[in-house]
């Protein structure tokens, strides 16, 4: 799939007139792929891309879904854009601060993950990604990796409600083995799935905390576009 | 003749073209401006409508898009509004059929790829935008339930809002990125768009 990208190019006919004229333009370099432009503040999920292309960290993010509330409360907030040369520690310590219900921690086993966690899904009885497995011995794509710690009992989906665009991001195609036992689940899906050339979210979790449906939706986010070569 | 210009122009008919008759000696000038999609049109749609979702098996090569599952489908219900977005040049006026047929693009991670839709020769593309449900991740092409999708139960409406951020180009020029537009549904299959 990936050798099919698009490669942009322009023609157009150019037709004599006494009237104004108009003709196409090749594209030029289009700079960064997010930027304030001129704007004083941007969405989190900017703010974290750049921040973990910047430091060469790769984020997870744990939402809470309220009854009729944002899919992406916490990826869709405004913060202002930080000073340049701002530390990585630093911008997630003001996340902390103005961002509602954002708390945030260093992977155990991998320096190179953050944990970004809704405050509402901390200390949650039962909370999926908190669950410990006792036992897994798996190989095969991340969606399946969810659907088999589904298959143990454990409240996760790979499928469950998402926008049209988060669909573009969906990974489906990375493949990834696990071994172990008494593992968390949050460990599971990310100490094994390799980094290199990932996007800066590795996956996000969507799971309501205001009904019966105690379900974490997972996504895996931007599959590598390079060779996998596993992490741990 | 086909012309591409090497720089858009910075004002209306900044750049001269001149032909020559060799046969005769004589020569024609015209003014003309090289034109590039540049902007989203203003103002907003900021539709509001009823929606009855469809089944669609989604992958890379439909809309919406799915470009990361490879060569499986996503059986997906669809609820979002396909709505008309119109493109501007950098003069803020449509860029006409000049980019008829171009590509629209996202970015999948540093890399912008298609989105399955094009613009027309009147400088507008279809965005489906809004909610929807995945009732399965990933399943082989060729699986029976993938055919059978379109005529199953529809998945569940779900309610709930998004603000997406969206860098998008046309033929490989940026035309913004959205990060106002929202899309919230509520009961019952109610889709609205605000896009300040």
């Amino acid at each position: 799939m990936y050798r099919k990208l698009y490669k942009p190019f322009a023609i157009a006919t150019l037709v004599f007139s006494w009237n104004l004229v108009f003709l196409s333009g090749k594209p030029g370099r289009t700079g960064a792929l997010f930027s304030a432009s001129g704007d004083d503040e941007v969405q989190v999920r900017q703010l974290l891309a750049e921040v973990g292309s910047k430091n060469g960290v790769t984020f997870t993010i744990e939402e809470a879904l309220l009854k009729g509330g944002a899919m992406d409360h916490i990826r869709s907030s405004r913060h202002r854009t930080p000073p340049e040369g701002t530390g990585l520690k630093a911008v997630l310590d003001d996340l902390s601060q103005s961002v509602p219900n954002f708390t945030w921690y260093g992977d155990p086993n991998n320096p190179k993950i953050i944990h970004i966690v809704d405050d509402h899904l901390l200390r949650r009885q039962g909370y999926a990604l908190d669950r410990v497995i006792d036992e897994i011995d798996f190989s095969g794509t991340v969606i399946e990796l969810v659907d088999a710690i589904g298959s143990k009992g454990i409240p996760v989906s790979a499928g469950g409600p998402m926008g049209t665009d988060d669909l573009l991001s969906l990974d489906g195609v990375t493949r990834v083995q696990v071994k172990g036992k008494g593992l968390r689940v949050r460990d599971v899906l990310s100490d094994f799935v390799s980094l290199d050339g990932r996007g800066p979210i590795l996956w996000t979790a969507e799971t309501h905390v205001d009904g019966l449906d105690q379900t974490s939706y997972i996504r895996f986010r931007g599959a590598s576009l390079r060779k996998p070569t596993p992490n741990r | 003749m086909t012309v591409v210009g090497t720089t858009q122009s910075a004002a209306q008919s900044d750049v001269q073209i001149t032909a020559t008759d060799t046969a005769v000696g004589g020569q024609f000038s015209q003014p003309v401006s090289v034109i590039v999609p540049s902007q989203i049109a203003t103002p907003h749609p900021q539709p509001s409508q009823t929606v009855t979702g469809v089944n669609v098996a989604i992958n890379a090569c439909k809309s919406p898009v799915a470009a990361g599952i490879g060569t499986n489908d996503s059986l997906y219900t669809d609820y979002s509004i396909h709505m008309t977005i119109t493109v501007w040049d950098q003069f803020g006026t449509p860029v006409g059929d000049l980019y008829a047929g171009a590509a629209v693009l996202e970015p999948y991670q540093s890399i912008y790829i298609p989105i399955n839709q094009s613009l027309t020769s009147g400088s507008t593309y279809t965005d489906p935008f809004g909610p929807g449900y995945i009732s399965v991740a990933s399943l082989p092409q060729n699986d029976p339930r993938v055919a059978a999708w379109p005529s199953q139960p529809l998945g569940p409406f779900p309610i709930t809002t998004q603000t997406p951020t969206t860098p998008v180009q046309v033929d490989g020029f940026p035309i913004g990125t959205i990060s106002t537009r929202t899309w919230t549904s509520t009961s019952p299959n109610t889709v609205t768009v605000t896009w300040p």
